[in-house]
């Protein structure tokens, strides 16, 4: 058996891999690094004979540490390499996704043990695909759209799933349909209701189609969970700015009649250094060239993604223009101060706007105001 | 509550209660630093418990010369080194302690102007319940127990993430008992034979945690301070229906005291010692421990430069076979001789005697072992590992040490120290 393994990648391979090379040791040993441990002791402890004829199976979660303050990750790596031909019989050591992948090392362990790499990430086509695909093999059923929508929201911003991300939400989804045999929307709100970019991406949706009460049920949800529920609205509306911006130059640029794509492409993203009043934007370095939108964002509020439909026919320009004035003045109310009880009316509020609850005429009235409070209390539903 | 005592005998007799809930204890828990004094007309009864282990005192007149007198029955929970610290800083006279508005006074009966107070807790200390049913008891010499337990102390793990050898295993035999402590890479094992040392009905092993660096250091304090010749030992399973944990008990001072040590079901396995111990080694090489000062000396200078290395050393057997070369295995070789000794009892086989271990191992031999005397080192030379393929399955066993054996002419003991240390291929 060779006495050096590194895996990488997914955590379910991984794991598969782990549990084989520890059946093949037999009865042994388990000793777990991680970076409490010293590089030192490690390298002592996997170039000893054990002391009783055991077999020991050392697993290296993350690199060791060294003595001083100051990591120093070439000096760990290059104990490790310099360690594995000294390897000794009865000892196996199998480094765990330690995230160290230099060819050097990668050589080192392969002339001594074995490689296993896997795929951390999946782009979304095939992340769809792998959903339903599990779906298939559990004798359940989800539609290519529901699939899709997982797939998009586990991506997130970035164009690639996280492998494990998808399948430990696989594995709670499929626990929580338990005996029931069919994916519906429904069971993927509830199940992906804890994590914030579930919510932002499906608020989208349900706001689109104007549903107050599930958009308020999914947002309510989510803050309970928060230990700050100021800081939780705050995020939730910048997303939520960022997607009304969108919706507002998309729906300008079809009144001027220009191609909406090619211009608000043109828009890079914004670099924020400093805090308090000194916060200064900027679009110099190097992550400011990346667009603020990227085209797969501008594409599916233009003609929509999988079915649902184009968010920009949900909204006129006049409801775009008093919605991106509430969330505005909604944020800076947020940002002055406000009580718990009141960051929810506000929340409640806003959704009323977007929803087109309440008529432009009240809304105005809401937040020009100075008694935002009480003028909240008499809007509610 | 109220009784008059001796002062001193009462701050003497909670000495035990002190150890284990001050010392002993995770200062988060609740119980941590208290103990619950319940004066009844007899005796009075004081409960410690440290979550590692509790101890239960009946302190009655027929035991210590504390001269109680119960006024009034009652129970109090204080700071048990607030009020031993109040006893001993007190003239050690006889004084008067009762309860009083949820304080504790300690005073003087000779002079009222001392009069000292503390604050009392509400909730009684509650110690996990005492088995009385046993399935191992030993009765066993308590100085050979108290010496037993030190002497691999040293050896004990003190990381925690290796809490499986944070434990001592004790073995009784017919009259010897073995103690043996080790970190996976190095063991310490003593045996002392006699035919007055223990008593059991058969051979049996007890493992003792020690899951807080100084738990069993404290137990072998308290130990070491009480009178009895003889210790028992006794070792109960978990009765769940009772609500009873897993428990190794020990009374000691003519039953006064019951300590009680939990967390004991962690520590299901040992590991046979004698497969080392009776294994028949190749070489068996006689040297004094004196000469090993000077080359162990001269390697250890080498360590405080490179912490960040590992640092092994090598032990080298001469082709003339008068001496072992020591080596440090570091950039600046530190290289001494160490001459053998009784060269005719040494068994040697085969031309390339040598092995290579961590220096520490090394250190702890001259350090932790007798000071003085002769050693025999048991191993397989390392050069049997030259010619074998890199897939090979080949293991070598530990580097034995043996002390020589030191008798005792008054208690008639004798005892047996040895190490093993795992060898480094590096």
């Amino acid at each position: 058996m060779k006495r050096v393994f590194l895996l990488e990648g997914n955590l379910l391979e991984r794991q598969s891999i782990l549990r084989k090379i520890d059946k093949l040791m037999g009865d042994c040993e388990h000793i777990s690094f991680d970076k409490g441990f010293r590089i030192d002791y490690v390298v002592q402890v996997i170039t000893e004979f054990n002391c009783f004829d055991e077999n020991r199976l050392f697993i290296v979660r993350e690199l060791p540490s060294t003595k001083g303050k100051i990591k120093d990750r070439t000096k760990v790596i290059a104990e490790l390499k310099k360690s594995l031909k000294s390897v000794p019989s009865g000892n196996v050591v199998v480094f765990n996704n330690i995230g160290v992948t230099a060819k050097s090392f990668l050589d080192e362990v392969g002339k001594y043990g074995k490689i296993y790499l896997y795929d951390s990430d999946l782009e979304v086509t095939k992340a769809r695909k792998k959903i339903i695909k599990y779906f298939e093999s559990q004798n359940k059923t989800i539609s290519y759209d529901n699939a899709g929508n997982i797939a998009e929201f586990l991506a997130s911003s970035s164009k690639k799933v996280s492998i494990d991300c998808l399948d430990l939400f696989l594995i709670k989804l499929d626990n929580f349909l338990g005996a029931k045999n069919n994916v519906s929307k429904e069971d993927i709100y509830i199940v992906g209701s804890t994590s914030k970019d579930f919510i932002i991406w499906n608020l989208y949706t349900i706001l689109d189609n104007k549903d107050f009460c599930n958009a308020f049920k999914i947002l309510s949800d989510y803050l309970f969970l928060m230990k700050d529920i100021h800081r939780g609205l705050e995020s939730i509306l910048n997303q939520l700015i960022w997607k009304y911006d969108l919706l507002l130059l998309v729906k300008q640029c079809q009144y001027d009649k220009v191609v909406a794509k090619d211009e608000i492409a043109k828009i890079v993203k914004l670099e924020r250094s400093g805090k308090s009043q000194k916060i200064r934007m900027f679009a110099d370095s190097v992550n400011a060239k990346t667009p603020r939108y990227s085209s797969k964002m501008i594409n599916s509020v233009i003609t929509g993604y999988y079915s649902n439909k184009a968010s920009i026919s949900c909204y006129t320009l006049d409801n775009l223009i008093l919605i991106n004035y509430t969330l505005m003045k909604s944020l800076i109310k947020i940002r002055a101060g406000c009580t718990t009880a009141e960051t929810k009316m506000i929340l409640q509020f806003i959704l009323m706007v977007i929803c087109g609850k309440i008529t432009k005429k009240k809304t105005l009235a809401v937040l020009e105001t100075k008694e935002i409070h009480n003028r909240l209390k008499q809007c509610q539903i | 509550m109220k009784f008059n005592i001796n002062i001193k005998d009462l701050a003497d007799a909670l000495k035990p209660s002190l150890n284990l809930a001050v010392k002993t204890s995770d200062k988060e828990f609740e119980f941590a630093d208290k103990i619950t004094i319940t004066a009844k007309q007899d005796n009075i009864s004081v409960c410690a418990y440290s979550k590692l282990a509790s101890i239960v005192s009946n302190l009655s007149n027929k035991i210590f010369p504390l001269d109680y007198e119960c006024i009034e029955e009652g129970e109090v929970t204080v700071y048990v080194d607030d009020l031993v610290g109040t006893l001993t800083t007190m003239p050690q006279e006889k004084g008067e302690i009762k309860s009083k508005k949820g304080q504790v006074i300690v005073s003087l009966l000779s002079d009222e102007d001392y009069s000292r107070e503390m604050s009392v807790f509400e909730k009684s200390v509650k110690v996990p319940k005492i088995a009385t049913k046993f399935i191992k008891e030993i009765n066993v010499n308590r100085e050979v127990f108290v010496k037993g337990m030190n002497s691999v102390s040293f050896s004990i793990a003190y990381e925690e993430k290796l809490w499986y050898y944070m434990c001592v295993l004790f073995e009784a035999f017919d009259d010897k008992v073995r103690f043996s402590a080790g970190t996976g890479g190095q063991w310490a094992v003593k045996s002392i034979e006699g035919s007055r040392v223990v008593q059991t009905k058969e051979p049996c092993k007890i493992i003792f945690p020690n899951k807080n660096k100084n738990f069993l250091s404290n137990i072998m304090k308290t130990l070491a301070d009480c009178t009895d010749e003889i210790i028992c030992i006794k070792y109960a399973e978990a009765d769940k229906k009772k609500n009873i944990p897993e428990q190794i008990i020990i009374t000691f001072e003519k039953d006064a005291y019951t300590l009680c040590i939990f967390g004991v079901e962690e520590y299901t396995k040992s590991h046979d010692l004698d497969t080392i111990l009776q294994y028949s080694y190749p070489n068996k090489i006689y040297s004094e421990l004196e000469s090993w000062g000077y080359a162990i000396g001269g390697v250890g200078v080498s360590r405080h430069r490179y912490t960040d290395s590992i640092h092994n050393t090598e032990v080298k057997l001469l082709s003339n076979k008068e001496k072992f070369i020591v080596t440090s295995q570091t950039k600046n070789k530190q290289k001494s001789p160490v001459p053998l000794a009784d060269a005719k009892k040494c068994t040697i086989k085969g031309k390339e005697i040598w092995f290579k271990c961590n220096t520490e191992f090394l250190e702890n031999m001259i350090r932790c072992g007798a000071k003085t005397g002769k050693i025999r080192m048991n191993f397989e030379s390392q050069e049997i590992l030259a010619n074998e393929p890199d897939d090979s399955k080949k293991k070598l066993k530990p580097v034995l040490v043996e002390y020589a054996d030191t008798p005792n002419a008054s208690s008639g003991f004798n005892e047996k120290f040895c190490l093993f240390f795992g060898i480094s291929t590096k």
